[in-house]
């Protein structure tokens, strides 16, 4: 078992959902074992994936070549059209599959405590596998083809299971959301790849790669499709302007499936882009609109973050706004920092929804702030694990967050003039206000509900040992950018000298950066305990009576939802009702039903013809011989 | 005897519509066996058809009117497994309603062999009288239903039927006028010769060619009887109508634009009518098809917009200085992927439908807990007309469109994508309301085994061919390989 069997990480888990999907209800234990072994199996391998994919890069004189292992076969060709698929491992895919199969593991038997019980417990193990097969296919295909199917695959198994509690009404619009808005981008996606293919004649990323650097595609051209490509990417990650449905798809069961969507499945957007940036190099335009959507982003969820009360919607925007954070490092050609956030806030944002999890648990279902507080007495081990999970995201050191974070930061200076790192350390900011009032609110200070404080208590250990694992890698994962820490693990150096886009970079502490970021997040913990724990909230109110309009604005999300339910509302639908009512109307009911009715009794079959359709449906088609004819004649003119 | 070889898989079907009725009539008691002597003609017109693959036996017959190529024989096969679908999936319904089932059966086979000699057709009245053996039974057949619906339907189409077939004769007649000949490669030959000193004319005839086969095709603007028809006919029916006039439509119009009407200063036009007619069909089936609440009726506009997915690949063959056989192949393989697909789907709601007694949308409630097999086959039916992965709905998509982008058609390409996603909304808001809705009623339905092996096959096959499209491919291929000049 080695690099070039990396494609049995996808069966495995393949295979488990085919069996569930088809049989599970009636295995013993309506087989939730049998997902736990396909995925513990996949991780296995993926260790052995991993150490043959070191021994042969060690194998090479310049281990600093970038080493990566593909592998190929025909999947079908027509005349000139080729169709390949293939497996291709290197330093960023290794990284997403450990990403992946890690989570997963936990996720899945997780999901053994926390589904107990629940209806079609078969089915959620069975989508589930599903949507972890679809995700390795996705960061393992060597080709923009396949990565498309996995990436559709992703697509549907998150809808199922946004929409697993479908007797939920919100839950079913939530799903129809989050689908259609993904597709909208997803549309983009296939145009762009179409583009790709048609000015290479290939599907297979690293050709497209080298057609891209070497001046084979025309810079509009490659600007256009890549801006495509990058409308797919927007719609995964649910950035600005798509940022709508992420928050709706918590709707999914609780944290199972908000984890899901929050730590693996936004993130396919990060790893497609961080993939082809090579061809967004040749381009520099597109590395700033990358910059300028994450940023975007970045701030405005952060601004949201702050006007929500429900914990896991808060999450939820946090989620959108370290996305927001990856892709500024993407702009900036740093796909290594980019890379690196995306591990550690896998890991500590999996945290903090297990353990927002654990609180809706301990409290009996009940995910606002504005009815908690003071919880820290009554789950001691879930208040300091999400302690953990807070502060690294406020990226303050020595958590994980601040390393990787601290990595961006570095990057942004590739843009002249520091604008970039100017509102970066804005974001970050917003960053450790929310999380900070995050926690306040939910453990610290008076309990807002004494009912509800009551009745709290610390969950099971089913529950909270998930917890402790995720808070010990959230407090080390950030240590992996040293050099050393990074050859003691068998790698060949520190994290960005192996995820890396031109050559190496070891990792060298640079003491004012890492002074002015642990500044940036100190002050907004400070501010946000100043407001929030010296319970000064009114300050919060006092905007919204000095200025409702901001407050409101802020408060109703900027408006977005509404205006994309109006668009959809008058626009398309619309206009499919148009067409459809002169169809009832103007086509079928003129003279047609009023007659028909009268005729109705008659019985004779003679009466029918006369209800005024058949003439009319043959007008039609004269009129329709005719208009061709004419249009035949204009045209060769 | 190379006459009686010629004619041979049409003669099976023949004599099997005979049998058919004999046993009705002389053994009443029998009549159990009905379909499967049926099925049996059928399988004997299949297995002759294989023998001319085996004994690669390609040939002209009777002064140059059919050809037996491997176009043709491809068509044989597709419409040999249409029929057998259609006969299994009618039993249930015909023993239900009772009379004349010999004349039911007979009916569909004589059709069937109408529709296998239109795709073996090179010559313009050949082609007529092959279109005519396969319509009138159709039109009897669409109102064969006791209901007056149904009657309302047969007529209607026996109506506009007549009518698109008199535009056709027309159009021929202009084409045997202009040329002097009706054999499909002599006319080629003549317009070549002239020049295009006739080309107004020819572009006249060709229109009207493309209205009497459009109507059978059902593109816009010859689709209006589609959403009433296929509501109105028995479902069975509404299945062999939407999937095998419409094969044939594609296959006779395919040949006779290749064969007769190739010359380049022609398909110039001939491509823009085409490039014209899919974008408009696409477009406007789709969206009528979102409103719908009939099942049957929106699989009607469904099919309106899947003709012209058809249309896409057929301008594509015909763009100037582009290889022809890769719009072809395209079509081809359209074709067959587009029948096991609508045959699934038909053949699943005709299980359903016999249960619960309704056609609408909003009675698919819940229906994977009333029958998991039957939903789950529809929601792969439905998954594989909008074209998403791993279906063989997909490659036909893929294909379509691959064979547009070479043909500089990128417009086109582009509307079809967003058509695909329009499509999606309704095809999979049925999905929704089987999986994600609450069944108002818990009755189960059971399928009868005919219906359930029918399906069973249909799916597998989208299934098989979604994961290893590279038979099916290959076959398209090279059946098309008697355009490549």
């Amino acid at each position: 078992m080695g690099a070039d069997q990396a494609w049995i990480l996808v069966a495995l888990p393949a295979a488990a959902f085919v069996v569930l999907a088809l049989c599970g209800r009636w295995l013993p234990r309506q087989g939730d074992v049998l997902a736990v072994l396909a995925i513990g199996a996949s991780l296995v391998l993926y260790f052995f994936v991993l150490h043959d994919f070191l021994h042969q890069r060690d194998g090479l004189v310049n281990s600093h070549e970038y080493w990566s292992i593909a592998m190929h076969h025909t999947w079908s060709n027509v005349g000139n059209f080729n169709l390949n698929f293939g497996t291709y491992v290197d330093p960023l895919s290794a990284v997403m599959v450990g990403v992946v199969t890690i989570a997963g593991t936990l996720i899945t038997i997780f999901s053994i405590g926390y589904m107990k019980g629940e209806v079609r417990y078969w089915w959620f193990f069975a989508v589930l596998m599903g949507f972890i097969a679809a995700k390795l296919m996705l960061v393992l295909s060597d080709n923009l083809l396949l990565l498309y199917f996995a990436w559709e695959g992703v697509g549907v198994c998150s809808f199922l299971l946004i929409g697993f509690y479908w007797e939920k009404r919100s839950a079913a619009e939530a799903a129809k959301k989050a689908f259609i808005t993904t597709r909208i981008g997803d549309v983009g996606l296939l145009i762009g790849i179409i583009l790709l293919w048609k000015a290479t004649g290939t599907f297979n990323i690293q050709d497209i790669l080298t057609a891209a650097t070497t001046g084979q595609i025309g810079h509009v051209y490659l600007f256009v499709s890549l801006m495509f490509i990058f409308l797919g990417a927007m719609g995964k990650s649910a950035l600005f302007p798509f940022h709508v449905w992420l928050p709706d798809a918590m709707e999914g069961p609780t944290p199972v499936s908000a984890l899901i969507h929050a730590a693996t499945m936004v993130v396919a957007g990060v790893y497609l882009i961080a993939r082809l940036l090579p061809a967004f190099e040749v381009v520099p335009a597109s590395l700033l609109v990358v910059t300028i959507v994450g940023l975007v982003t970045a701030i405005l969820t952060g601004f949201m973050a702050l006007a929500t009360t429900d914990i896991k919607k808060v999450l939820a925007y946090s989620t959108i706004g370290q996305l927001g954070f990856m892709y500024i490092a993407l702009g900036c050609s740093h796909p290594d920092a980019a890379i690196m956030h995306l591990m550690t806030h896998a890991f500590f944002k999996s945290l903090l929804f297990l353990a927002a999890g654990s609180v809706i648990i301990g409290t009996h279902h009940n995910q606002d702030m504005k009815q908690l507080g003071g919880l820290w007495r009554k789950m001691p081990i879930t208040a300091v694990t999400f302690l953990i999970g807070s502060l690294a995201l406020a990226a303050v050191p020595p958590f994980s967050g601040f390393w990787s974070k601290d990595e961006i930061f570095h990057g942004t200076t590739a843009w002249n003039g520091g604008w970039v790192t100017f509102l970066l350390g804005f974001a970050a900011v917003l960053t450790a206000l929310y999380t900070t009032r995050l926690f306040v609110r939910t453990f610290l200070g008076k309990p807002q509900d004494q009912a509800v404080y009551d009745n709290a208590h610390e969950t099971g250990p089913v529950m909270v040992l998930p917890l402790i694992i995720l808070a010990l890698i959230t407090c080390v994962a950030g240590f992996t950018v040293f050099n050393g820490v990074g050859r003691a693990m068998g790698f060949p150096g520190g994290f960005t000298e192996f995820v890396f886009l031109h050559e190496p970079e070891r990792f060298v502490m640079n003491w004012s950066w890492a002074a002015a970021s642990a500044v940036i997040a100190f002050g907004g913990v400070f501010l946000a305990g100043w407001i929030y724990w010296g319970n000064r909230i009114t300050i919060s109110t006092r905007l919204a009576d000095w200025q409702p309009g901001v407050y409101n604005m802020l408060v109703n999300k900027f408006y977005f939802d509404d205006l994309y339910q109006a668009g959809i509302d008058r626009g398309l639908l619309g206009f499919s009702y148009v067409v459809s009512w002169f169809d009832r109307y103007v086509v079928n009911d003129t003279g047609v039903d009023g007659v028909a009715d009268t005729t109705r009794y008659s019985g004779s079959i003679l009466k029918y013809v006369q209800t005024g359709k058949v003439p009319a449906y043959a007008l039609g088609i004269a009129l329709g011989a005719v208009g061709l004819a004419i249009a035949g004649l204009v045209v060769r003119g | 005897m190379s006459g009686w070889d010629t004619v041979g898989p049409q003669l099976a079907v023949l004599v099997a519509a005979g049998l058919v009725l004999l046993v009705d009539a002389m053994l009443p008691r029998q009549r159990q066996a009905l379909p499967y002597i049926a099925l049996a003609g059928l399988a004997a017109s299949a297995a002759w058809t294989a023998s001319w693959v085996g004994r690669d036996d390609f040939h002209t017959a009777f002064g140059g009117t059919l050809s037996l190529d491997q176009y043709a024989v491809f068509f044989y096969f597709v419409f040999a497994g249409i029929t057998a679908a259609v006969v299994l999936a009618s039993i249930d319904w015909v023993n239900r309603a009772g009379r004349s089932q010999g004349e039911y059966y007979a009916l569909v086979l004589v059709a069937c062999s109408g529709l296998m000699f239109l795709s073996a057709a090179r010559d313009l009245i050949t082609i007529f009288l092959a279109l005519e053996l396969s319509s009138i039974p159709q039109y009897i057949l669409a109102g064969w239903g006791k209901d007056q619906k149904s009657s309302e339907a047969g007529l209607k189409y026996l109506l506009l039927g007549s009518i698109a077939s008199a535009l056709l004769l027309y159009g021929m007649a202009l084409l045997y006028g202009l040329t002097g000949t009706t054999i499909l490669p002599d006319i080629a030959q003549v317009i070549q010769q002239g020049g295009d000193t006739n080309r107004g004319l020819l572009v006249v005839a060709m229109v009207l060619l493309i209205a009497g086969f459009g109507f059978k095709m059902a593109i816009v603007p010859f689709q209006m009887w589609v959403p009433d028809v296929y509501q109105g006919a028995p479902t069975p029916v509404t299945a062999f109508l939407s999937v095998g006039s419409k094969a044939a439509g594609f296959a006779v119009i395919m040949r006779i634009f290749f064969e007769a009407l190739g010359a380049s200063f022609l398909s110039d036009d001939w491509f823009k009518i085409f490039a014209v007619l899919a974008a408009v069909s696409m477009t406007l089936g789709n969206v009528m098809a979102i409103v719908q609440s009939d099942i049957k009726r929106m699989l009607g506009y469904s099919s309106i917009a899947q003709a012209g997915n058809f249309l896409v690949g057929v301008a594509a063959i015909a763009v100037p200085g582009h290889e022809f056989t890769l719009g072809a192949s395209a079509v081809l393989l359209f074709v067959a992927a587009y029948a096991f697909t609508n045959l699934g789907a038909f053949i699943a709601i005709i299980a359903i439908s016999q249960k619960i007694g309704s056609d609408e949308i909003k009675d698919y409630r819940g229906m994977w807990r009333r029958s998991p097999f039957l939903a789950l086959a529809l929601a792969f039916c439905l998954v594989s007309l909008t074209g998403i992965p791993p279906t063989v709905g997909f490659w036909a998509k893929m294909y379509i469109f691959n064979a547009a982008i070479r043909a500089d058609l990128a417009w086109l390409v582009i509307l079809g994508v967003l058509n695909a996603a329009i499509s999606a909304y309704y095809y999979l808001g049925v999905v929704r309301q089987m999986f994600l809705s609450e069944p108002e009623d818990e009755e189960p339905i059971r399928t009868t085994p005919p219906i359930g092996i029918s399906i069973a096959v249909a799916t597998a096959g989208i299934f098989v061919f979604g994961v290893i499209p590279m038979p099916l491919i290959t076959a398209a291929k090279d059946a098309v390989q008697i355009f490549a000049h």
